[in-house]
């Protein structure tokens, strides 16, 4: 059975979207910063 | 200071008071003076939110730090991140979906007034004095510096800001954050660059340098709960001081609060999260910077110039020995830094390093010899962390960058007051006289008491600040005793989450959350990133357990 009104289709939110992002450049942030300790403090 | 220099900072003052003002629209509603209409978009939110957060401590308290310390307090953020997703998934919706302009207002709602009332009363007391101590620290600095009384230099950054957020109230602040953030980025960034520019070795060579006494130290993985600063503390502690302070404390719920729905309230605080952690290893990598540009470059015996030139009055024969067995250690360390610059097997290296410690600690022996003297003399606290980055920026910045440097260290100061001073005027207004003595009054009446309630806390705050120096104790007793209640505050807003919680519950827990961690913070060594998660933790278990027997009903009443 048809609708009679189409059922919303929710976009992904900026939320989302954002946190993905969020986390890799957090990640990368944290990796840089390891990789300075162990190459360099002595 | 160069005229050029003053030139700036004072073009920053004068553009920051008028843009605040310029930028108040439809503030004569308490809705617009509070809540921005809740008209701001993500992205002012969430420039707002970072500036607040970041004061002219962090400008001249954290990069010392970087210089003397290295890396080590950058673990303090580890936990911001996940706070702010657990902030945008739990507190953020909560709020703001509840149409409230105080985070304590909705305790009442799914509480009662009383627990309201202690809640937003432990955030007047705590921000209030706090308030004061974020103007004293850059002043007591730029007093020191430009040879100014300490009340000129409290005015000079406290009156402008009282001026934009009284008249402008929440949208004033938000705005000029945003300009303030960017000035403040701007100034950083142009240090690095100086300082990468002026460097006499290479950056890879400049890291060796910082390594070799421990400065690029980034995380330690040790489980001590002893320890301030360690991997453990910042993720797990960090988050539980995150969660409160950007998701209870008014001064930055009031952000979130005036964003245009919840979805870019959310994503207001994600910019924290996303820019937080590089933004902080910047400000602490420009004192390792220093640090090392002070390898090549020498610096002064003592960093306070005001400290330096008492002693060197009072005690000039005493002072001027120590200043040449200082040249004298200088021009060794000197010498063992470009050594392990130089050095090229892992063997050498190991050697030029231990003799680059050993001249290091010597050069630090003869610093800590010239601040008991200045001690002796002046009598005042002879720390100095605070005052390596100002006297960098006045002696080896080009001209110009340093009046940027200076102006930016006022926009820090000045986003964090102006945001203060707007929460605590709301905090005031909205769970004081609103709930207590004039419950039906119009928008103009309150926005007359709202305004008078910035200009009193403004006026505080500067009168704290002028007299930091002599209130020194009672604020650490102010602050210690802000720190007992932030988990616990934290506590009550998620026992808010917990269905079955009840009034009676939560406002024991949040006396039983505090006089719990008060006791860990005199007893134990216990470090204060964990005593927010005891905090939280004591709250939601003593405020479940005692809502067990209540009854909804009769606590509504």
């Amino acid at each position: 059975m048809t609708p009679d009104h189409p059922t919303p289709v929710r976009g992904p939110s900026r939320f989302r979207a954002t946190l993905l992002r969020v986390l890799i450049v957090q990640a990368v942030a944290l990796a840089l910063l390891g990789l300075i300790q162990v190459l360099y403090n002595a | 200071m160069h005229w050029i220099n003053w030139a700036i900072v004072i073009a920053y003052l004068v553009y920051v008071v008028v843009d605040g003002i310029r930028m108040s629209k439809d503030t004569d509603t308490l809705s617009g003076y509070f809540a921005a209409n809740k008209s701001l978009s993500w992205w002012v939110v969430g420039l707002s939110v970072m500036a607040t957060q970041l004061s002219a401590v962090t400008m001249i308290g954290t990069t010392g730090q970087g210089a003397t310390d290295g890396l080590r307090f950058i673990q303090i953020y580890l936990g911001l991140p996940l706070a702010m997703v657990i902030l945008g998934v739990t507190i953020v919706p909560m709020l703001h979906g509840s149409n409230v302009y105080t985070a304590y207002e909705y305790l009442e709602r799914r509480f009662d007034a009383k627990t309201r009332s202690l809640t937003s009363l432990l955030f007047l007391l705590s921000r209030g004095m706090s308030c004061g101590t974020i103007i004293a620290a850059p002043a007591v600095v730029f007093s020191a510096i430009f040879g100014i009384p300490v009340s000129w230099s409290v005015a000079l950054i406290g009156v402008p800001t009282v001026i934009y957020t009284m008249v402008g109230g929440v949208q004033a602040v938000a705005w000029t954050d945003v300009k303030q953030m960017v000035l403040i980025v701007v100034a950083l960034v142009a240090i690095m660059v100086v300082l990468l520019v002026q460097m006499p070795v290479s950056p890879h060579e400049g890291l060796r340098i910082a390594g070799a006494t421990g400065r690029l130290q980034a995380f330690d993985f040790s489980f001590d709960l002893n320890e301030t600063y360690t991997f453990w503390s910042g993720v797990i502690g960090g988050t539980f001081l995150m969660l409160s302070y950007f998701g209870t404390d008014q001064s930055q719920v009031q952000r979130f609060l005036a964003a245009k729905s919840v979805d870019e309230a959310k994503s207001s605080l994600l910019m924290s999260a996303y820019w937080k952690i590089p933004l902080q290893a910047l400000v602490l990598f420009v004192g390792v910077g220093v640090f090392v540009y002070y390898q090549f470059v020498r610096p002064p015996l003592l960093y306070n110039p005001a400290q330096e030139a008492a002693v060197m009055a009072e005690r000039g024969d005493a002072y001027a020995a120590l200043d040449e067995r200082y040249g004298q250690a200088f021009t060794e360390r000197e010498t063992a830094a470009v050594a392990v610059a130089d050095a090229d097997d892992e063997a050498v290296a190991a050697a030029a390093m231990a003799t680059f410690r050993a001249r290091e600690a010597d050069v630090q022996a003869i610093r800590a010899e010239a601040r008991d003297l200045a001690g002796e003399v002046t009598g005042e606290p002879t720390g100095d962390v605070n005052y390596i980055i100002p006297r960098f920026v006045l002696t080896e910045l080009p001209l110009g960058l340093a009046g940027l440097f200076i102006a930016g260290v006022m926009a820090a100061a000045m986003s964090s007051i102006a945001a203060e001073l707007n929460s605590l005027a709301t905090a005031s207004v909205i769970d004081f006289y609103q709930r207590w003595w004039r419950r039906e009054a119009t928008d103009a009446h309150y926005l007359r008491i709202s305004k008078g309630a910035t200009a009193f806390w403004g006026v505080f705050a500067c009168f704290v600040a002028t007299y930091a120096a002599t209130l020194g104790s009672l604020i650490e007793v102010v602050n210690q005793f802000g720190s007992f209640f932030y988990g616990s505050i934290l506590g009550v807003f998620l026992l808010a989450m917990v269905p079955r919680a009840r009034a009676r519950g939560a406002f024991i827990g949040l006396i039983a959350g505090m006089g719990v961690v008060g006791f860990v913070a005199f007893r134990t060594e216990i470090a204060y990133l964990w005593q927010n998660v005891i905090g939280a933790v004591v709250v939601v278990g003593v405020g479940v357990a005692l809502s067990g027997g209540a009854r909804p009903e009769v606590e509504a009443a």
